[in-house]
Parts: C-alpha cells; sequence; structure tokens
C-alpha cells in the first residue's frame, strides 16, 4: 500500500508495529521479509519514486578532511535509495573482519562471520546473485579456463566477488510492497524528529515533513533507522530536544568512526608472457564472479595491515581512466553517473583495436581497503539548515597512516608472490615508494560506501548500536545497514548490509 | 626487450666500452657479464631503467657496490651449486633463478622505482650499471 504524504491532510497520525524509516537496500529488504505476516509496517521514504532535485537537495552538506565526493551527489534519495545507480559489486566479508586486532585501535565486532552465514544466504537472492558459493574453485567446475595466478593461496589468495544484475530495488521490488497488504509505504515522508520518552529510554514517535511544509506524526513499537550512514546520524544528532548531545549519543559516538573503502590506483603488474588472467577479468554487465587478490589472515596479522584486495585491470584501458574522484565531482548524481559511464565508454571504444596479446601482457593494480576505524573521521553537524529545517550533515574524512602502510605492503607481498610464481614483476605507483611518506595523491578517492557513525559494540562507551542493532540505553530503537558496522572489510558494503538487516528483522520478529 | 637481443647488445657494450674499468675492479670480466642479466626484468624493462635500479642500489649500499662484492654474491649458489669461471651459461642461469626464486620465497626483496625486486636480481642491476657505467 502506497500513500503520497503530500496528499495526506496536515499533522496525520500515522500508527504501526514498526516503523522503517529510510527505502533503501536495508529498509526494503526488512519490509518485504515482513510480507504476509500479521504485522502493519510502516515504510517511510523521504523521496517519491524517481529522482527529485527539492528532495535530493536535503543530502547537500560540506566536507573537510581528505577529499571526498559532493554530500549531495554521493547517495540517492527516493524509493529504492543508492540501488539506483550501485554496480552492483558483491563479496562476503572474512573471518578476520569481525575479529579484534590488536593493531588496529578500535577494531572486532560483537558478532562473528558465522552469525551472519543464514543471512549472507538470503541476502544472495534479494541481490539477485548466484549460488552463495564464493570459492573461485567451485567456478572453475564449470569453467575451466578460470585459473589463478598463482597456485599457492597460502600467502595470497583468490578472493571472488558476485555480480547483481545490479538490481535496482525501486524496479524490482516496488509492486511488491505496494501490493502488500501490511506494508504501508509512505513517500515523501522525511523524519525531522525522534521524540522520546521522558527518561530518553523508549522512542514514543517521530515527525515527518515534505517540502510542501505539511508534518505528520508517525507512532509504533519498533523503530528502525535505515537512511544511510550519514543521514542515520544526521538524524541521531539533530534528535536533541530530549538529549542535548542528541539520541543514543550519552557517550560522544554518534556519528563518529565514519569510514569508507579507499578505492585508489596502486601499481602494474608485468607479465612474461600474455595471459588475459580470465580468473580476475571483468566484462561488466556478463561476468557473473570474478577474483580479486586478497592477503591471508596470516600475513595480515604478521604484517600488521589493514584487509584489503587488489583488482586486476588491463594497463592501457586503466591509463585511459579518469580517477573516479575527478569525474564524480559535481552536486548532480545523474550527470555524474552519466559521466562515468561515458568515461567508461570512450575508453573501451579507443582500445577495442589493441592487440589481446598487447592488452593482456601488462594489468593495473587497483586497491580496494578498509580504513581503520578512526574516531575522528566523523559526521556532525551544520549551522546551516535544509528546507525542512533540519541542520544539514558536515563530514570530516580522516585517513591514517595505517591505510597507506597497509597498501604499500599488499603490493610488498602480491610483488614477492608474483616474484615467487615466476610469472613477472609488481611495479608500485610513485605515492608509494617512500614507506615514510603518508601523504595521498590527488586521485585517492573512495567507493560511495558510508560505514559507521552508529558503530556496533556490546560496550556503550565503544558503540551505538548492541549486537542486535538496537541504540544502547533506548529500547526501542534499531539500526540498519553500514552504519553499524565496526571496521569496514574489504568488499564492496551491499551484500552486508542486506544480511545485517535481515538477521535484525529476524531479531525483531521475536520482540513485537 | 627480447632477451636475446638484450644479452647480445649487453655484451658487445661491454666488450667495447668498459674492459678497461672492468680490468682493475673485477675478478672475472667475462663471468660478470654473464651474472649482469637479469633474466626476467629484462623481457619487462630496458637497459637505461635496469641501470637505474642497479644505481638505485648502490647509492643506497656504497660497501656493496663493486663489481668485486657484486660477482662474490652473485657467484654464491645453493645446495653445493655455486658459479665458477667454467659454469656454463644456462646452469648461471639456473642458480641465479634458484636463488631469486629463494629471495622472493624467503621475502629477501628490495623495493626499487617501486620495482619489488628479489635481492639478487638487484645485485644484477647493480653489476650491469657499473659494466655499462659510461654509456
Amino acid at each position: 500500500m502506497h500513500t503520497d504524504a503530500r496528499e495526506l491532510a496536515g499533522n496525520s497520525i500515522i500508527e504501526g508495529d514498526i516503523c522503517i524509516i529510510g527505502a533503501g537496500a536495508a529498509g526494503i529488504s526488512i519490509a518485504l521479509d515482513w510480507i504476509n505476516t500479521p504485522y502493519k509496517v510502516i515504510l517511510l521514504e523521504g523521496g517519491g519514486f524517481e529522482y527529485d532535485d527539492r528532495v535530493q537537495e536535503l543530502y547537500a552538506g560540506k566536507t573537510t578532511g581528505q577529499r571526498y565526493y559532493p554530500l549531495k551527489s554521493a547517495r540517492l534519495h527516493y524509493f529504492g535509495g543508492t540501488t539506483g545507480h550501485w554496480a552492483g559489486f558483491c563479496s562476503t566479508f572474512d573471518e578476520i573482519d569481525f575479529e579484534k586486532r590488536g593493531w588496529i585501535p578500535h577494531s572486532g565486532w560483537p558478532i562473528t562471520r558465522k552469525d551472519l552465514d543464514p543471512f549472507y544466504l538470503r541476502a544472495q537472492k534479494n541481490l539477485e546473485l548466484g549460488p552463495y558459493e564464493y570459492d573461485w574453485k567451485e567456478w572453475q567446475k564449470n569453467d575451466p579456463e578460470l585459473k589463478p595466478i598463482m597456485k599457492d593461496e597460502s600467502v595470497v589468495w583468490n578472493k571472488l566477488w558476485q555480480f547483481s544484475p545490479p538490481t535496482r530495488f525501486e524496479a524490482k521490488y516496488k509492486d511488491a510492497i505496494l501490493k502488500a497488504k501490511n506494508i504501508h509505504l509512505y513517500t515523501y515522508s522525511n523524519v525531522v524528529d525522534i521524540n522520546a520518552n521522558e527518561n530518553v529510554t523508549y522512542i514514543n514517535q517521530v515527525a515527518i515533513k515534505n517540502y510542501t511544509g505539511k508534518e505528520h506524526t508517525v507512532k509504533a513499537k519498533h523503530f528502525i533507522l535505515a537512511c544511510c550512514s550519514i543521514q542515520n546520524a544526521r538524524v541521531l544528532l539533530a534528535s536533541n530536544k530530549q538529549a542535548p548531545k542528541g539520541l543514543g549519543n550519552d557517550n560522544d559516538n554518534v556519528g563518529r568512526y565514519f569510514m569508507e573503502h579507499l578505492e585508489i590506483n596502486s601499481g602494474e603488474l608485468w607479465l612474461t608472457k600474455p595471459d588475459p588472467l580470465k580468473l580476475y577479468s571483468l566484462n561488466y554487465g556478463t561476468t557473473k564472479a570474478r577474483c580479486e587478490l586478497a592477503i591471508t589472515k596470516q600475513q595480515q596479522e604478521k604484517h600488521k595491515i589493514l584487509n584489503g584486495t587488489s583488482s586486476l585491470t588491463p594497463l592501457l584501458l586503466a591509463k585511459k581512466m579518469k580517477p573516479m574522484i575527478e569525474v564524480w565531482s559535481t552536486e548532480d548524481p545523474q550527470k555524474n553517473a552519466t559521466a562515468l559511464m561515458s568515461s567508461f565508454g570512450d575508453v573501451l571504444k579507443e582500445t577495442e583495436k589493441i592487440s589481446a596479446d598487447v592488452m593482456t601482457k601488462s594489468y593495473q593494480l587497483f586497491t580496494r581497503v578498509e580504513q581503520a576505524p578512526n574516531p575522528d573521521s566523523r559526521i556532525t553537524l551544520d549551522t546551516e539548515k535544509d528546507s525542512l529545517g533540519m541542520p544539514r550533515a558536515t563530514l570530516h574524512w580522516v585517513l591514517t597512516p595505517l591505510e597507506k602502510h597497509s597498501i604499500r605492503k599488499i603490493y610488498e607481498i602480491i610483488g614477492q608472490q608474483i616474484g615467487r610464481a615466476g610469472v613477472g614483476r609488481v611495479k608500485m605507483l610513485e605515492y608509494l615508494w617512500n614507506e615514510n611518506d603518508d601523504a595521498w595523491p590527488d586521485f585517492t578517492g573512495g567507493g560511495w560506501h558510508h560505514m559507521g557513525t552508529t558503530r556496533m559494540s556490546d560496550d556503550p562507551k565503544n558503540g551505538v548500536v548492541d549486537a542486535n542493532c538496537k541504540v544502547h540505553g533506548i529500547a526501542n530503537l534499531h539500526v540498519a545497514g553500514a552504519a553499524c558496522y565496526a571496521t569496514a572489510a574489504a568488499p564492496n558494503p551491499t551484500l552486508t548490509v542486506v544480511a545485517l538487516s535481515l538477521r535484525l528483522s529476524d531479531h525483531l520478529k521475536t520482540l513485537v | 626487450m627480447l632477451r636475446r637481443n638484450f644479452i647480445v647488445l649487453s655484451t658487445f657494450a661491454a666488450a667495447a666500452v668498459s674492459l678497461p674499468l672492468l680490468k682493475c675492479t673485477s675478478a672475472d670480466p667475462e663471468l660478470d657479464k654473464k651474472l649482469a642479466i637479469p633474466e626476467i626484468l629484462s623481457q619487462l624493462i630496458d637497459e637505461n631503467s635496469i641501470k637505474d635500479i642497479g644505481k638505485k642500489y648502490g647509492s643506497s649500499n656504497p660497501n656493496d657496490y663493486s663489481e668485486k662484492s657484486l660477482e662474490q654474491e652473485l657467484k654464491k649458489g645453493i645446495e653445493g651449486k655455486s658459479v665458477t669461471s667454467g659454469t656454463p651459461l644456462n646452469e648461471i642461469y639456473s642458480i641465479l633463478d634458484k636463488n631469486i626464486q629463494n629471495d622472493f620465497e624467503s621475502a629477501n626483496t628490495l623495493v626499487i622505482s617501486g620495482w619489488v625486486l628479489s635481492s639478487t636480481e638487484v645485485r644484477q642491476c647493480a653489476l650491469f650499471s657499473l659494466i655499462n657505467n659510461s654509456k
């Protein structure tokens, strides 16, 4: 069922059993999981069913610290959320990602990889992925041409990614949501305040607003914030009438530990013989699975480094591509997406006549690495307000020397293993040559992966939500999505976002 | 560059230009020429880049930057096999290859000009740069 909140009479009161705030990958996954249950589910979406710049503008905000994409265009603000332009890269987190690692401050989750396994299986379906199989050897059974560049995986292993079509949640799930009798979707419903009881231990209601000026109230037994890491923190911090520092923020953790994946060109692989390296190649739209080079847990422990992987792209092709931080430069997400696709298209045209032998002798090594959880990397509220009266979010993105040290070490290890295999040599890019240089080059960018800000911890002093994604100290307020991540791992976050949301969904069913 | 061309070029160059210099500093100039070919690297980068790597190694390791010292190190073999002036060329390459493999396996590597290289092949580059110093 669907209601456009712009059409409702002002000051309407909406009531349900659970209220999901945000209709992106996390929120829609939870809503789908509640279809045909005896419960009334309120699903709130700030935008409509398509791009609306007046709504998108609510995401605008300042960035300081490490250069970053414009906040307005880094997320999509309509039904389906950022699945409207995501690329579909999916892989599971590793066991080590959940562990407390002595060399990484603030690492460690209160849950393990095993706790997520059954939910990864379910998330695969939501994202229209293949079988829940992330061992490349199983994929090789159907395609013998999938061969590893190094046979020994005791130091560098082959971590598999699967590719979603990519699933656009708006197109794929809109009908199911609208047809579900117990799911009540309200579009143009931006939460502008969360109201708690006197002791701030229980949420009574939330206030929603849209650009018509109409304001409504939503009451429910349980509330789930699912508006992405930046907006979740923003709403909690801005709900400060009863708790001056913001809801769930008694220990000053809300908004802190903002994490991104550093995605950066880092080196070159030169082979003595041309090799198409099919196991690692990506033909976008066709490839169902491919590997990236990853560092084993033992090596990460030995060298005290972050978890990261390296993807391989023919060097001649990669060299013609502009850095993402330069292409994705405007406030308009649609314009940026067009520029990005056009940039890829131009490169493919330019390189299509180059012989396979030349194309497959050298590869770009492109890093995707977690950033160390850092309390100084954070979301705060600006003094400037948006058109609904909400303080805008400001992002201060901060990296540490550990990220650069880790990237350099990753390529030293990969270079040693490539040399050991006798197939070629690895060359690092110049910004990695000096191990005492912590500076980042201009082309440093992220993967548009916003994580942290309401991190998970058993201890309220160290996190905002507990192992069940419930905000510490507030009985019926939960957070869904990557905001709960205690560490970022190497893979793109969407598969784990959906898995973690389905885990929360199951938990909520035990509470209502 | 093709390895064969590289060897031919290097040998001619060494014979034509560097022999007087080698006379003073190397115990076995002919052997040095054979030792100074980083086989895999020479398939990937040109002579100047190899010399550049060698010189960079030399500037940060001056005590190891003489033909005598480098020859001593490169002649060391493993499992009882070492290089002498009478060792056939293919066997020299085989011993060096094995040493390079061992370097990578034991992380006995250096990063020079961004290249992750085995200590053995870096010394080969250094020796090559000395042999072709005047070029």
